[in-house]
């Protein structure tokens, strides 16, 4: 009896709780008429909005520059996590192209690394051990493209140097080469840089986007008035062909020299750079690669162990 | 080499080039508790990994334009080549140790079946044999005796893929093993059994006859017997009924007053009172034998089987068909067939071996059941040759007791015969499209059943029945590299 008592007193406690969040969540005043919305149930969709902002769309007039354009692009992947840490493979690569014409690759990888306790600070050692993977993978990443950036930046002169990415200065950049040791040297030996994003998520840059998509000339800017924590150079959204695609735009010096540099020396497949695009496609792993690597650590030594997934264990 | 897969009888096995495994090898799969099976591969491809092909052509297309340095470790990269390189073996099962069942995937140990064993396997070493060929690793096949005693043969395949040359080497067996042997030669080509390549005469010399209709082969009424004649009029020459019922009275007659002769029964016929009708349906038809000069007067001119297939050691009666025309054809094998079973028949004569080269060309309708029936219960045992297996009933196909299959490329004569064999389709169009010249795949009694890729060995035979060229290969022609590694 008593046991009943309590029980209806706890229902109908937990039903007055449950009246008073009923009126604070009260979805009858969310209102989304006339937004605009791209459901995020497909990767990697960009939006495109419609909108009515005026922009400063600038034509930039190039001149036929004949350079070097060094681009340089990574993977890293997640092979296992051992007992100590997390292994992990990456390759980079770097593709050389000249008037139009991609001329020569350096790939370097794959090769295996395994953050653990002894080659991580406290800090990113247990980042990685909460599992802070994606992290750690951008760990890897900027490295390795700093070696090769800082490779380019001290072997080329009067070059343009392509990162796939932005010209942020990350939380994860490298002691001994960062990107304004980069930026640096690439000053001294008159180097351009530019880094392309082919995604933002900057929403001010998504929304402007369709304004260049809509324009047939190129190439097109629009300069962003953006702070220094969102870059160590000057952004812009740029369309470089006409039927390109408009990208987000890091660029350090003149721009129209790193523009006229890359326009006469790549080719462009929907207005993305041929080079960045090799470099991409000579980074990746496939399937194939990563049954490979599997064996390598097993040929390495590594024992495998049995797994569980605890998600269909219990639910 | 490691178990992957099963379904119904198909295993497939995943192994290394090093491995050396092609298409007709035999592979024993042996675990615990005794399980065992033999599998034999019909099919050769790459294990595709996914991704894979992506990388073969990424790797063409950028390496192609563009200078590059790579630098990864030299173990990934063996690796790697070594999973592109990755073979999946598609296997069919022919026989368990233990009924239906199968071996661990993980423990089972896998190897190729020596040729030895596979030979231990087929052949019952009580009878005598002869070689016919080799299988894989240049091992002898030999066929024993047995195998081709009583049995019903077909050997096929498209022309020059060595159909006759494995009909030869038969015969140059079975004639060496004291067998009586019948050989209807359409493109007079049996005739180089008896000679070397150089052409000097061989060991089979004395053992081989060539019979030549209208000359060396020519037979009087009374030899034959009303019987075989009546079957070559009726069947061949199509008398009609009522005037055969006719001829026979004429043949009794001239029988009993000891006038059996072609002329004697012509004129008779002329004179006797008889339907006119009736009596030229006969006489055109007893003309027609005269002109074929098949029959003749004298008994001295007239071919006897009997004491040629009496003797002791084998022979070979070669019934040269090549220069006739399809009539005299067809009466020539009515003929022999005729008065053949008949002395079979009165058991005047052992049993015969028949090989057929492109019979459907003079072999009558009602014949090809006679075969596979009555004939073979009387000592004909035949073996056809053709290169167009659909032109053979399928009633005697299907009771066949052994086949060799030459490369065939028309799909439509390689969906037949997997039609008609025992073992699956599968293995038939894969085994038989790659075979190449002089290779065939033997099935039934003389493989026990066990698929077998066989090449026929080369004979001291001068080959005939060659196709008569027009152009001629210029004397000094040099092969390139290519052509003669595929040689």
């Amino acid at each position: 009896m008593n046991l009943e008592l309590n029980l209806t007193h706890i229902v109908s406690k937990l039903n007055d709780e449950l009246a008073q969040f009923e009126k604070e969540w009260d979805e009858r005043n969310l209102e989304l008429k006339a937004y605009q919305l791209v459901f995020e149930d497909k990767d990697d969709l960009t939006p495109y909005f419609n909108s009515d902002e005026k922009v400063d769309m600038q034509h930039v007039n190039t001149i036929n520059l004949k350079a070097w354009i060094g681009a340089v692009d990574s993977t890293c992947i997640l092979l296992a996590t051992t007992n100590k840490g997390l292994l992990f493979a990456f390759r980079a690569c770097v593709v050389l192209s000249y008037s139009g014409k991609p001329r020569a690759f350096l790939r370097l990888g794959p090769y295996l690394i395994h953050l653990n306790s002894n080659n991580l600070d406290n800090m990113n050692y247990l980042l990685s051990l909460n599992g802070e993977k994606n992290l750690m993978n951008q760990v890897i990443r900027i490295r390795i493209e700093r070696i090769l950036q800082k490779l380019l930046a001290t072997n080329l002169k009067n070059s343009l140097i392509l990162i796939d990415g932005s010209l942020r200065y990350s939380v994860v950049e490298p002691k001994p080469f960062n990107l304004k040791d980069i930026i640096e040297i690439s000053k001294e030996r008159d180097n351009h840089i530019i880094a392309i994003s082919k995604k933002t998520i900057i929403k001010n840059i998504q929304n402007l986007t369709s304004k260049l998509f809509e324009c047939k000339d190129a190439p097109l800017i629009i300069p962003l008035s953006l702070n220094g924590e969102v870059s160590l150079g000057h952004i812009t959204i740029t369309k470089f062909t006409r039927d390109g695609i408009p990208l987000r735009v890091d660029y350090q010096n003149s721009l129209k020299l790193a523009l006229s540099m890359l326009l006469s020396n790549d080719s462009f497949n929907f207005g993305y750079p041929e080079s960045l695009s090799l470099a991409h496609r000579l980074s990746i792993f496939n399937a194939l690669e990563i049954s490979s690597l599997k064996c390598y650590v097993k040929a390495k030594g590594a024992i495998e162990v049995p797994s569980y997934n605890f998600r269909t264990l219990v639910l | 080499m490691k178990l992957l897969n099963k379904s119904d009888d198909e295993v497939s096995i995943l192994c290394l080039p090093k491995e050396n495994l092609a298409k007709g090898d035999y592979l024993l799969i042996e675990g615990e508790e005794n399980k065992a099976m033999i599998v034999q591969v019909y099919d050769l491809s790459y294990y595709n990994l996914s991704g894979f092909e992506e990388d073969i052509i990424r790797e063409e297309v950028i390496m192609n334009i563009l200078q590059g340095v790579e630098k990864s470790s030299p173990l990934f990269s063996n690796i790697t080549e070594t999973l592109k390189d990755l073979i999946l073996a598609k296997c069919k099962i022919r026989n368990y140790r233990r009924i239906n069942c199968i071996p661990s995937r993980s423990k089972a140990t896998i190897r190729k079946l020596q040729p030895k064993e596979l030979d231990d396997l087929i052949n019952d070493k009580n009878f005598d044999s002869f070689l016919v060929g080799y299988l894989y690793e240049k091992y002898p096949y030999h066929i024993t005796l047995d195998k081709l005693d009583g049995s019903l043969n077909l050997i096929t395949g498209k022309k020059g893929s060595g159909k006759s040359h494995l009909a030869k080497v038969l015969i140059s067996g079975l004639l060496r093993a004291g067998a009586k042997v019948i050989i209807f030669d359409l493109n007079n080509e049996y005739s180089g059994l008896v000679s070397e390549k150089d052409e000097q005469p061989n060991e089979q010399y004395q053992k081989v006859l060539l019979l030549e209709p209208g000359k060396s082969l020519r037979f009087t009424f009374e030899y034959l017997g009303l019987k075989s004649v009546c079957d070559v009029l009726q069947n061949i020459l199509e008398l009609p009924t009522i005037s055969l019922r006719e001829f026979i009275r004429i043949w009794e007659y001239l029988e009993q007053r000891n006038l059996l002769t072609l002329y004697d029964f012509i004129n008779f016929t002329k004179e006797t009172r008889l339907n006119d009708f009736i009596k030229e349906a006969i006489i055109s038809r007893l003309h027609t034998l005269l002109l074929s000069n098949l029959i003749t007067e004298r008994n001295s001119l007239s071919f006897e089987f009997e004491d040629l297939l009496n003797k002791e050691e084998g022979i070979a009666l070669i019934f040269s068909l090549a220069s006739l025309n399809p009539l005299y054809r067809k009466m020539v094998v009515e003929l022999a067939l005729s008065k053949l079973t008949d002395l079979l028949e009165k058991n005047l004569i052992p049993p015969l071996f028949l090989f057929a080269e492109e019979a459907h060309l003079y072999l009558r309708e009602t014949y090809w059941d006679d075969m596979v029936t009555r004939m073979r219960h009387f000592g004909i045992f035949t073996t056809f040759i053709t290169n167009q297996p659909k032109a053979i009933k399928e009633s005697i196909l299907k009771q066949l007791d052994n086949l060799f299959i030459f490369k065939l490329v028309n799909t439509s004569d390689i969906d037949f015969l997997s039609n008609i064999c025992n073992i699956d389709s599968d293995s038939i169009r894969a085994l038989v499209k790659d075979l190449r010249l002089g290779e065939c795949l033997a099935l039934g009694k003389v493989s026990k059943e066990l698929p077998l890729l066989i090449s026929v060995i080369d004979t001291p035979f001068k080959a005939m029945g060659e196709t008569k060229l027009f152009f001629k290969k210029r004397p000094f022609s040099q092969k390139l590299n290519i052509s003669s590694s595929f040689a």
